[in-house]
């Protein structure tokens, strides 16, 4: 025999059956009953002649589309990425196809695959001849593909016959009759292994269900998804083949591709005679990518870009949730609001200094504001002009943010009282926004949903087989949106994160509380886009920039337990060894924790929300990492006071101002051994702190001072009366560098005369200053020791 | 060595402080420079003469000192330099020389080696003077002479004598860059100005003469700066004073105001009060005589128990803080002072200037140093605590630093555990409880330790059972 490529394909095929048949032999001399295998030998060899014939290996080979590539760093595009790799390797993709039909048409599996990354598809077929075939149609209700190849001369299409049993038990269930037996039915599938393809035959078994209110089962399953492999940075790259369904006659009676035969027919087809007539009935490759581009402009004009501007957080904020300004899509729900598709989590919303959102052309643009002025400016060229909008909300239940806009209303909206519908199996589109070689650019693609999976709440829902990225709109067939693809958020997210891994932790994208992401049907969410009020997250709010710099407090310092600590003081228990609890080393007068009678020794352990089921154990580990404050010398050498930001203010942050909470701790102090008190107390903002306090900088003395705020009064011994600044900043080469102040250091007194605070201060340089006097002697405390020097008021 | 060092570098630290101060003293006398060139010929038959007067009482000072800074007691033999000034045997070195000697060596001139006792040390000026333990009916010894400092000009020759580095007998030689340095001393070494020469002043030179051409002793060689290549020596007139109070008294006693002054023209903050006569407060201490007496931060000081005060430029506070000192405590003394523009005046009674430097004591067991908290050693623990103990140093590796025990650390309670935890005011109280602790060899080896770091408390169990001493 030739050594050709089908020469061994079939030896190989030829080597599988007779091994099988071998197999079955030996089980039908052992007297064993193989209940649903072909009934002789000949039926069994007929199948595999047919599926020997008729399977046939389809390779696509890709290619990159240079022009249209987004760089890795953007926005990530899976498939583009994948589609690079294969193309780096030099590796085409595998997939097993099934020819249908004289026309030469195959079926494959789904792709998934846009046409621009496909370089060429062929088709090898009996004597190892190669077609070139082309994508033809998107099947509905089968997760494949119809390819059409040119010039079929040569193939041999897989034949199919009727069925007497099958038929008569499909005509009865669709009667609703009495469920009689189940067909006999066996899979046969190919997958390959190296250079050979092998095919495998099962029986099909019956699915059933628990719950089951229907008699009978939904499903007959068999292994043999056939699978296909090949190297890819040493994972496999795998593509799913078709498989036959035939009875135990020999007869090929469908197809299917993940060995499902859907009894009811009604999710999926798997008859032959569907199929065949699925090949002109279904989605025409090419009309499909028509009406996605029609589907582009459509959502194009009630997408609008919004550009959100952070403040940078001082040094006195954990971390940095984003970078200066992020660009986000967001979709006209009504004539004033964004919807947004996308995360905003506490921390960062709470740094949002301003929002500019693009209008599209047909948007209208209020003339005149209320005091009669025009109100719109900015650039009105080809991108439309922009306008102000503010950050209303996060919803409570997805991650999505409202953003309003002021003075303009948009023109095109989203249509939210016709919504679409998403079914299994059947394809919908997948919109995307995101920029684009400084435009807005939405990314079509399409999806199917194969299985349902169960999220928060026990809830069953429809999951996308293919990645779908976060924030994508999801629209049906007829160009209904149908719902979005969102991340499900779940209460108290922030304080669960915060257990989990402390404060620090940026958690902008991922290290969110959920990370399920599923659909929100538009049914489920429309009523919140349209009166968004109680669907919004309370504790995330836009703030102004004094107010975004203030903290929740219980009023005390700190230190973590440790295990030889609680040992010693005999605190293993109620600490779990150590690792729970914050001795107390300060508790600040007027302060919540001073109110519920915690005291100077006492040991915190847990603060639960009263909303929640678990408390929240302050872990000893968490909070040693939060060490930092404010000192003499370069960056603060000696520390003389606790910066306030720390485990234990930002949980009450995360939890909410004003929320009742339940503070547990234990203390020693009444009677022998530790007690625990479990005391309500209510999340309160606290005075003004150090890194929040009114400052006045002074450019030409290079000085910038603060007001004494209580956390500092109480680390220098100082009472509420005492006068003075604190320097927080001294630039060098300045005034203030040359008179030798230092940082944390306090100005008392102004030429002799006490400086009560920050606005005083600076009255009286100005003061000084309009009275042309060129120099003051300033007073400046040290940890108590004072000194006197000039302060140069000159530029 | 190690003291030396510290020493050493607190200079090194203080550069940034001398550069831009200008000098405005120093009339020296006025000859004109040609006469003087001529009637000093032979160079080195000068030098040679000058030598000859001062070497051979110089002395090498090998003192045995205790030492605490490493968290440990440690003895070491150190060495520095001395120079006999009477025929008996009296040698001035520096206080950091002879401190927390258990014994003191010396090898004189003719390459004996004689024991030493301290007479007097006095660590506010760094000087110490010696007695040497001559065998009975021994010869005269040769001694230096002071030559008086206030004579001393810039680009005078002079020679330092001394040990540097341990190579006994050295000179080196030089000329007076500054006769008259202020280096900025705020509690230590705040009484004097200082001689600043090229003559190189190394380790081992402490407590040696720097010596003029006539072969007199014009300062003691006190600090220097590493590869800086000059020193500052402790002016004659200064030595000559310390030595005859700790010859007669064996301490030096001075009186305490708690005043800190600043001078009218401070060039180095740049901060210029009207006016030639008195002297700026800069700040006052709390619970110190001069609050006692009103006086506040910003009032000029005129006049003290009559006499005029004038610290118009930063070399003369050494002098006032030294009239201060002077001043009899208990005694009710007239003071004048300025303040917003009015003349007032107070009465001030001085106290004592009680014990400048705590005690240290070693927790050996525990591997650290615990030193007694001063107000003017340790202003900033003075802050938190005005009695009481605060960690010297721990040592590496040891107990006190596996336990996350730091230096600076204030030392509050020690303890079993919470109900007997005994309150630590004291070196005594210290020494005590740690004494009983270690002495108990049944207890297990844990101890609760209470400490204030940035000013707020603390609980460490402090595990010792791990003896490091053992492991040496």
């Amino acid at each position: 025999m030739k050594k050709t490529s089908r020469a061994r394909r079939i030896s190989a095929f030829a080597g599988l059956a007779t091994g099988s048949l071998l197999i079955f032999a030996l089980l039908g001399i052992a007297g064993c009953t193989w209940p649903r295998q072909p009934k002789s030998a000949l039926a069994r060899q007929r199948l595999l002649e047919g599926v020997r014939s008729s399977m046939v290996p389809v390779r696509f080979y890709f290619k990159r589309d240079i022009a249209n590539e987004y760089s890795p760093q953007a926005e990530g595009d899976i498939q583009e990425r994948w589609v690079r790799q294969m193309v780096e390797h030099k590796l085409s993709l595998d997939l097993g196809g099934i020819v249908l039909d004289q026309a030469g048409h195959v079926l494959i599996t789904d792709p998934e695959i846009e046409p621009r990354l496909i370089d060429r598809i062929e088709v090898s077929g009996p004597g190892g001849r190669i077609y070139r075939a082309r994508m033809l149609t998107l099947l509905k209700k089968m997760e494949g593909t119809i390819l059409q190849v040119s010039d079929p001369a040569g193939l041999e299409p897989i034949s199919f016959a009727p069925s007497k049993q099958l038929d008569k038990f499909l005509r009865d269930r669709e009667k609703g009759a009495k469920p009689t037996k189940l067909p006999s039915l066996v899979l046969l599938s190919v997958y390959r292994s190296g250079k050979n393809w092998r095919v495998r035959m099962s029986s099909m078994a019956s699915s059933f269900r628990h719950d089951s209110t229907q008699s009978g089962p939904e499903y007959l399953v068999g292994i043999g998804s056939g699978r296909t492999s090949g190297q890819l940075g040493g994972a496999e790259t795998m593509g799913t083949t078709p498989s036959l369904v035939a009875d135990r006659e020999g007869n090929f009676v469908g197809v299917t591709i993940r060995g499902i035969v859907d009894l009811d027919q009604k999710h999926r087809i798997w008859k032959g005679q569907d199929v065949l007539a699925s090949i002109t009935g279904d989605l025409d490759m090419e009309e499909f990518y028509d009406f996605q581009k029609e589907l582009q402009e459509r959502y194009g004009q009630v997408y609008h870009e919004a550009k959100i501007y952070y403040r940078q957080p001082s040094d006195g904020e954990y971390g940095q949730p984003t970078g200066p300004e992020r660009i986000v899509y967001g979709l006209a729900v009504d004539d004033s609001h964004l919807f947004v598709p996308l995360e905003m989590s506490r921390r960062e919303a709470k740094q949002i200094e301003s929002i500019r959102v693009r209008l599209n052309q047909d948007d209208q643009l209020s003339e005149k504001s209320a005091d009669g002025l025009p109100v719109v400016t900015g650039s009105t060229g080809a991108r439309g002009a922009t306008c102000q909008g503010e950050f209303l909300g996060t919803y409570r239940d997805f991650a999505g943010f409202l953003v309003t806009v002021k003075d303009a209303r948009f023109g095109k909206l989203l249509d939210l009282d016709s919504p679409g519908k998403i079914s299994k199996i059947v394809p919908f589109h997948t919109i995307y926004a995101r920029r684009r070689l400084g435009e807005k650019d939405l990314k079509l693609w399409y999806a199917r949903c194969l299985r349902e999976v169960k999220g928060y709440g026990d809830k069953v829902h429809l999951q996308p087989s293919s990645s779908v990225p976060n924030g994508s709109a999801l629209v049906d067939l007829e160009g209904r949106l149908a719902g979005f693809y969102l991340r499900q958020r779940i209460p108290a997210e922030e304080q669960r994160v915060m257990e989990l891994v402390g404060p620090q932790q940026s958690y902008r994208f991922g290290r969110s509380g959920s990370r399920l992401v599923r659909i929100f049907p538009l049914a489920e969410i429309a009523g919140a886009l349209r009166k968004p009020d109680a669907a919004l997250d309370p504790n995330i709010r836009a703030m102004s920039k004094a107010q975004a710099k203030r903290r929740m407090w219980l009023g005390l310092e700190y230190v973590p337990v440790n295990r030889e600590l609680a040992k010693r003081v005999g605190l293993e228990r109620l600490t779990k060894d150590g690792t729970v609890g914050l001795m107390v080393r300060s508790v600040y007068a007027g302060s919540p924790a001073e109110a519920i009678g915690v005291g100077l020794g006492d040991v915190l352990l847990q603060i639960k929300d009263k909303d929640r089921q678990y408390p929240t154990e302050l872990r000893s580990s968490l909070a040693s990492r939060d060490r930092g404050g404010y000192g003499y010398g370069r960056a603060g050498g000696t520390m003389v006071w606790q910066s306030r930001r720390n485990l234990l203010t930002e949980f009450l942050a995360a939890v909410g101002q004003g929320k009742k909470i339940e503070l547990s701790f234990c203390s020693r102090r009444q009677g022998q051994g530790w007690q625990v008190f479990t005391k309500e107390v209510e999340v309160q903002q606290a005075p003004l702190d150090y890194d929040s306090a009114k400052k006045y900088r002074d450019r030409s003395i290079g000085l910038t001072v603060r007001d004494l705020t209580y956390e500092v009064r109480k680390a220098l011994k100082m009472t509420e009366a005492d006068p003075g600044v604190v320097v927080s900043k001294v630039e060098e080469g300045t005034p203030a560098a040359v008179a030798k102040i230092g940082q944390a250091e306090l100005i008392t007194r102004i030429n002799s005369v006490e400086v009560s605070s920050v606005d005083d201060f600076k009255a009286r340089i100005t003061a000084a200053r309009e009275n042309k006097v060129d120099t003051v002697k300033i007073e400046i405390v040290r940890l108590g020791k004072t000194r006197v020097a000039d302060l140069s008021l000159r530029e | 060595m190690s003291k030396k060092q510290t020493v050493v570098t607190v200079a090194v630290m203080l550069i940034p402080f001398w550069a831009g101060i200008c000098q405005a003293q120093n009339a020296g006398p006025k000859v004109p420079v040609g006469t003087r060139a001529r009637e000093y010929l032979d160079f080195e038959q000068i030098i040679d003469n000058a030598k000859q007067r001062v070497f051979p009482a110089l002395v090498f000072v090998k003192p045995i000192q205790e030492e605490f800074g490493s968290g440990e007691k440690k003895r070491a033999q150190t060495f520095g330099s001395g120079v006999i000034i009477s025929p008996d045997g009296l040698v001035v070195t520096n206080n950091h020389v002879a401190e927390k000697a258990v014994e003191i060596n010396c090898v004189l001139f003719n390459k004996e080696q004689v024991k030493a006792k301290v007479v007097g040390l006095d660590k506010e000026t760094d000087l110490a003077l010696l007695q040497l333990k001559l065998p009975e009916n021994a010869q005269p010894l040769p001694f230096g002479e002071f030559a008086d400092s206030a004579k001393v000009t810039e680009g005078q020759f002079v020679m330092a004598l001394g040990a540097p580095f341990g190579f006994s007998r050295s000179i080196s030689l030089g000329i007076i860059m500054n006769a008259n340095r202020y280096l900025g001393f705020e509690s230590l070494y705040k009484y004097n100005t200082w001689i600043q020469t090229d003559a190189v002043i190394n380790p081992g030179n402490s407590g040696g003469p720097l010596v003029n051409t006539e072969g007199k002793i014009v300062g003691i060689n006190t600090l220097g700066i590493i590869r800086g290549g000059f020193g500052f020596s402790i002016p004659s007139n200064v030595v000559k004073e310390i030595v005859h109070r700790l010859g007669e008294d064996g301490k030096v006693v001075r009186a305490w105001t708690g005043l800190r002054l600043q001078a009218l023209k401070d060039f180095s903050s740049n901060t210029f009060i009207e006016g030639d006569t008195g002297v700026l407060v800069a700040g006052v201490e709390d619970s110190s005589p001069a609050q006692a007496a009103g006086l506040q931060a910003g009032d000029i000081i005129l006049t003290v128990a009559g006499v005029e005060y004038v610290g118009k430029y930063v070399e003369q506070l050494p002098s006032l803080y030294w009239q201060l000192a002077d001043i009899p405590p208990d005694k009710q003394i007239q003071v004048s002072y300025r303040r917003q523009g009015q003349v007032q005046q107070t009465k001030l009674i001085l106290a004592l200037k009680g014990k400048l430097e705590g005690e240290d004591f070693d927790c050996r067991r525990w591997n650290m140093t615990v030193k007694e908290i001063s107000k003017f050693v340790n202003p900033d623990l003075y802050f938190y605590r005005t009695k009481g103990l605060f960690i010297q140093a721990v040592r590496y590796p040891g107990n006190a630093a596996k336990a996350g025990i730091r230096r600076s650390d204030i030392i509050l309670r020690v303890g079993d555990n919470l109900a007997n935890m005994r309150q630590i005011d004291s070196l005594a109280d210290m020494k005590k409880t740690y004494q009983q602790i270690v002495a108990d060899e049944t207890r297990e080896k844990k101890i609760l330790v209470e400490i204030l770091r940035e000013g707020l408390p603390q609980l460490i169990v402090l595990d010792y059972r791990k003896d490091y001493d053992e492991e040496d």
